[in-house]
């Protein structure tokens, strides 16, 4: 079925979407009336519509370089963040908060410079690394990865031990919000993303090719090395961007590949498109109700993503599995 | 003119501190023969077809295709020269046949071309000719051992190379698809004179259908030749180290 209707899909998930994001619009801690007034405006196109078009952009970039990952890497465990690219982001946030410098640059401040830059060192070790170790062998680069977050993780558990008073701010961005939203930061994420996107998705049925496995690929003419490259590239910046003004926002990376997966099967020129669209719906949904639901307080969305994730997506498993009994 | 395959001194390790796997092997193959790779466990018969198909870089010596350093060549073209069948397939990826016979154009499109009228005419043919036709839509979860074998058949004729070179095609298979496979084999080189180099497992088969015959033991050539001058009763008691007894069956 799904593979008749492409484009049905494609569109009911836009329209989905657009759904979502009018609801959310209207919702938040002060209602929103039928009258528009001048608070109204700000609320609306100052507040709320900046930051559920991040949530758009770093949803459903993040869905997106959760599916290349495991594709790439054989592994259904892979998220955006297995690379180190969170890790190397929250020390820079981190340095910058601790050292209290403050600067802007195209409307992002020190903590999202400091982290862009962060995420993109931390890249260059990890592929530095895995290179010395053989760049040939996926399984390094995962490793490789997985130690310099787990070590960069443990620097700002230090860095946070001797300064107590910013424990609070550190530990709130690591969790990840879409709360600092500017237009001219959606601005800079927007250009990366759609970029990247754009440069990945017409890399999709390379993709397929890469999950044929590293020889079978090779036979059917790819340059298996040089593909990789490129889509670790793609993605480290793609991260590195949505992290710098969101923080480390889980789940939505590695769950909403595998509940497309489940419908699409396992086409990369439809997981691509569908991933973005569901993580977009999925962050919207998510952020909302981490805006509205202890309003006026508000809980950071990556916790949400985590509690609400978890039971839909355990529940998705479960269902699959009773339909192939 | 013919199109050959020539493997001057060829020798290979994985490691530079490990023995040899291949030692140097002078072999040159000819087109539309069917060639059969024969020899005990570890002799260097999958590593000997890795190196044809360009996958591994021999450690010295080389293998010239058409008079051309095989390594000198990029892998796009060597894909529409020479397929390759590896011993075994990821199955667990759900893509439906019809996506994964078609991938054999790959080595033809650029990032954006779709499928051309031809092209979709080449892949509707090759799957009638290995009998897919009826399993395109089906999901490669949900194949046999001997559809999946057949479904990359179809896909190495889409890619439309006249070298296919197959590691252990029938090691899965049960006697029917066995033959099947080997007489589609034998189709390929006579009806669309394809060249087949297998490395085989089953002496019978090898002698019904190769036309030559390439022995390794240790790493190295042991005999090579014609398939009724090599499979003989010594030679190949010699390459397993085993006493045989011979019965001919006439059917």
């Amino acid at each position: 079925m799904i593979k008749k209707c492409k484009t049905g899909y494609i569109i009911t998930l836009i329209l989905i979407l657009i759904l979502v994001v009018l609801v959310s619009v209207s919702l938040g801690s002060t209602q929103i009336g039928a009258v528009s007034n001048d608070t109204y405006e700000i609320i609306i196109w100052k507040i709320r519509l900046p930051r559920i078009c991040l949530a758009v952009l770093v949803g459903g970039a993040l869905a997106v370089v959760g599916a290349v990952f495991q594709a790439m890497f054989a592994n259904p465990l892979a998220d955006p963040h297995i690379l180190g690219v969170s890790s190397g982001a929250a020390l820079g946030a981190t340095i910058a908060m601790l050292t209290g410098i403050t600067f802007n640059v195209l409307g992002i401040g020190a903590i999202g410079c400091f982290a862009f830059v962060g995420a993109l060192l931390t890249v260059l070790v990890v592929y530095a690394l895995a290179k010395v170790c053989g760049v040939e062998s996926i399984a390094n680069i995962l490793l490789i990865g997985t130690a310099v977050s787990t070590m960069l993780s443990a620097v700002i558990s230090i860095l946070m031990v001797f300064n107590h008073d910013q424990i609070e701010k550190v530990y709130l961005w690591v969790m990840g919000s879409v709360s600092a939203a500017t237009w001219l930061k959606n601005a800079f994420v927007a250009i990366v993303v759609i970029i990247c996107m754009v440069i990945i998705m017409i890399h999709s049925r390379k993709l397929n090719l890469l999950m044929m496995g590293e020889e079978d690929a090779s036979c059917l003419g790819l340059d298996t090395d040089k593909i990789r490259k490129r889509l670790m590239v793609l993605c480290s910046v793609t991260v590195a961007a949505t992290v710098s003004v969101s923080g480390i926002i889980g789940f939505v990376g590695l769950i909403i590949p595998h509940c497309v997966k489940m419908i699409t099967g396992s086409d990369h020129r439809k997981v691509l498109p569908y991933s973005f669209l569901c993580g977009s719906v999925f962050l919207v949904v998510c952020d909302t109700i981490a805006r509205t639901i202890a309003a006026p307080t508000e809980i950071p969305v990556g916790i949400i993503t985590s509690v609400c994730g978890a039971p839909f997506f355990i529940g998705l498993i479960l269902k699959q599995k009773k339909k192939l009994k | 003119m013919l199109q050959r395959i020539k493997i001057n001194g060829l020798t290979w390790s994985p490691d530079k501190n490990k023995a040899s796997v291949l030692d140097n092997i002078n072999i040159e193959f000819e087109e539309n023969q069917f060639y059969g790779i024969i020899g005990p466990n570890g002799a260097g018969k999958s590593s000997l077809v890795r190196q044809i198909v360009g996958l591994k870089k021999p450690s010295s010596g080389n293998i010239l295709f058409d008079n051309v350093d095989i390594q000198s060549i990029d892998k796009n073209n060597i894909a529409k020269k020479i397929s390759f069948l590896p011993q075994s397939f990821y199955r667990d990826i759900d893509f439906n046949v019809y996506d994964v016979v078609s991938m054999g154009r790959e080595p033809y499109r650029n990032y954006f071309q779709a499928l051309k009228k031809e092209e979709v005419d080449i892949i509707n043919e090759a799957l009638e000719y290995t009998g897919c036709i009826k399993i395109k839509d089906r999901s490669m979860t949900t194949l046999s051992g001997g559809e999946l074998q057949r479904v990359m058949i179809a896909r190495t004729l889409v890619q439309d190379t006249p070298w296919i070179v197959l590691d252990e095609p029938v090691s899965n298979l049960d006697i029917k698809y066995q033959l099947e496979l080997m007489d589609l084999l034998e189709r390929l080189r006579t009806e669309k004179n394809k060249t087949i180099i297998s490395v085989m497992h089953d002496i019978n088969l090898a002698k019904s259908y190769c036309t030559f015959i390439v022995m390794m033991k240790d790493g190295k050539v042991h005999e090579y030749g014609n398939c009724d001058e090599v499979l003989t009763k010594e030679k190949i008691e010699n390459l397993f180290d085993l006493h045989l007894k011979l019965f001919q069956f006439i059917v």
